[in-house]
């Protein structure tokens, strides 16, 4: 069994909440939690630590909350993903704070006080529900001026919503084709992560899964024929989600020891990459050709998702905070 | 909303509920940070008021004290605190002169009251001060 581990940083000014969040914290089973009393060391640590998830006040010196959360969301931090959920914990809730904490997608907004069990539940919450993050691109061009009021676009919402939402199961015949390993699998992913599993790197998880999920989307789209437009759709997002698992892959390795999984796991990333580079430039109308390359992909994923790269997660083990 | 008379001036049961334990050794520690930390933002805001002039940016330092003030104190349950510490940011924020000014004179009582509550529950807790 593995514990899934994962980073907390909880950025707060006033030394007796920093403390108390830290301490918090490190209560959740499989965190490492990391403090910050202002917005610079805080963006040291989003800089030279994979966070998982942040916690951060609004009002302080220096960079504000909001700032850093600005600067998360649109991929300024070398080790930390642009997608993490962030959870807002203030005092007060002004209207246009609230605006433009949901112009950056923050996960939560929560109101202090609140007490330690709480927040636990919340952190573990959030670290189990996966929010969909626009690309950094997207919050970098959003007004960086924090007097401005800013907005995301409602129509843009409602499109990247709907596509999902308007997925169609897919076939039995083809369920079965799939699930191999005996399981019954979820009747409307094409692929799909099975419940308690991890790597033991929270982030590869989250990449893992969002890769399932997006390959699922455009596959579903495909088999479902939707407009071309939905499947092009859907298959940038299934490139992107290729490149984000490389991309994450990339900077956690470069800290870790567990030699024997990385030596696995870079071999099924080296099997991966030519099927994303066939993702990435096959024509949508070759029917026959995305057929092909999705049974490659799933043949893929059931190889990859499997002992030893793959264990069940001991989500009930020891503090490790 | 209560008034401050009749709130308590430090509510053990509510930092037991924050912290979810109720052992000597995390009320000591919530509570011997929380008067070092408080003490330093009492005597600012009480240097902050002693000038005749205020301005926008010592009303909006007198702002973020309170409001900072207010949180540790809802943490550690310092109810009569916390209570004049909302007031004071909203007179802060509000650049109400006169309620600043009568508030600030309140926080003179309603501080040594706390200040000496603390000291009694750390002895009772076995807490020493260095």
């Amino acid at each position: 069994m593995l514990l899934k581990n994962f980073n907390v940083l909880v950025v707060d000014d006033v030394v007796l909440m920093c403390d108390f969040l830290y301490g918090v914290a490190k209560k959740v089973p499989g965190c490492y939690a990391f403090k910050a009393l202002d917005g610079k060391t805080a963006a040291e640590t989003l800089e030279n630590e994979a966070i998982d998830l942040l916690i951060t006040d609004i009002e302080m010196k220096g960079p504000t909350g909001l700032e850093l959360i600005y600067r998360v969301r649109s991929g300024s931090f070398a080790s930390t993903a642009h997608d993490i959920p962030i959870i807002i914990f203030s005092g007060n809730a002004y209207l246009e704070l609230i605006q433009q904490s949901i112009s950056y997608d923050v996960n939560d907004f929560l109101a202090k006080p609140i007490t330690a069990d709480q927040l636990i539940r919340k952190i573990q919450h959030h670290l189990q529900t996966e929010k969909q993050i626009k690309s950094a691109a997207h919050y970098l061009a959003l007004n960086s001026d924090f007097s401005a009021k800013t907005s995301v676009p409602e129509e843009n919402r409602k499109v990247s919503v709907a596509i999902v939402r308007e997925l169609n199961p897919k076939p039995e015949a083809e369920a079965a084709d799939i699930n191999t390993s005996g399981k019954k699998a979820d009747e409307k992913d094409f692929l799909f992560w099975p419940e308690q599993a991890t790597t033991g790197y929270f982030q590869i998880d989250r990449r893992l899964r969002n890769f399932a999920f997006h390959i699922s989307c455009f596959h579903n789209v495909f088999v479902g024929n939707c407009k071309p437009v939905a499947i092009e759709s859907e298959r940038k997002r299934a490139c992107e989600a290729c490149d984000y698992l490389f991309h994450i892959t990339k900077n956690i390795k470069h800290k870790e020891r567990r030699h024997q999984f990385w030596l696995l796991f870079d071999q099924r990333l080296e099997k991966l990459k030519p099927l994303a580079a066939e993702l990435n430039s096959v024509n949508i109308k070759h029917h026959s050709q995305i057929l092909v390359l999705l049974k490659r992909l799933s043949y893929w994923w059931m190889q990859t998702c499997n002992r030893p790269i793959i264990q069940k997660n001991d989500d009930n083990g020891a503090d490790h905070g | 909303m209560a008034k401050p008379a009749t709130l308590p001036v430090l509510d053990l049961n509510v930092l037991i509920a924050m912290y979810g334990d109720d052992s000597a050794e995390t009320i000591t520690l919530a509570l011997s940070g929380f008067r070092r930390e408080a003490t330093h933002y009492v005597q600012q805001l009480q240097r902050g008021g002693q000038h005749d002039v205020l301005t926008d940016n010592a009303l909006a330092d007198t702002a973020r004290l309170c409001h900072s003030l207010k949180s540790m104190c809802g943490l550690v349950g310092a109810a009569k605190l916390m209570q004049l510490c909302m007031t004071l940011e909203q007179a802060a924020r509000q650049q109400d002169l006169i309620i600043l000014q009568s508030e600030l004179l309140n926080l003179a009582e309603v501080w040594p009251e706390l200040l000496s509550q603390l000291n009694l529950t750390l002895l009772q807790h076995g807490y020493a001060d260095e």
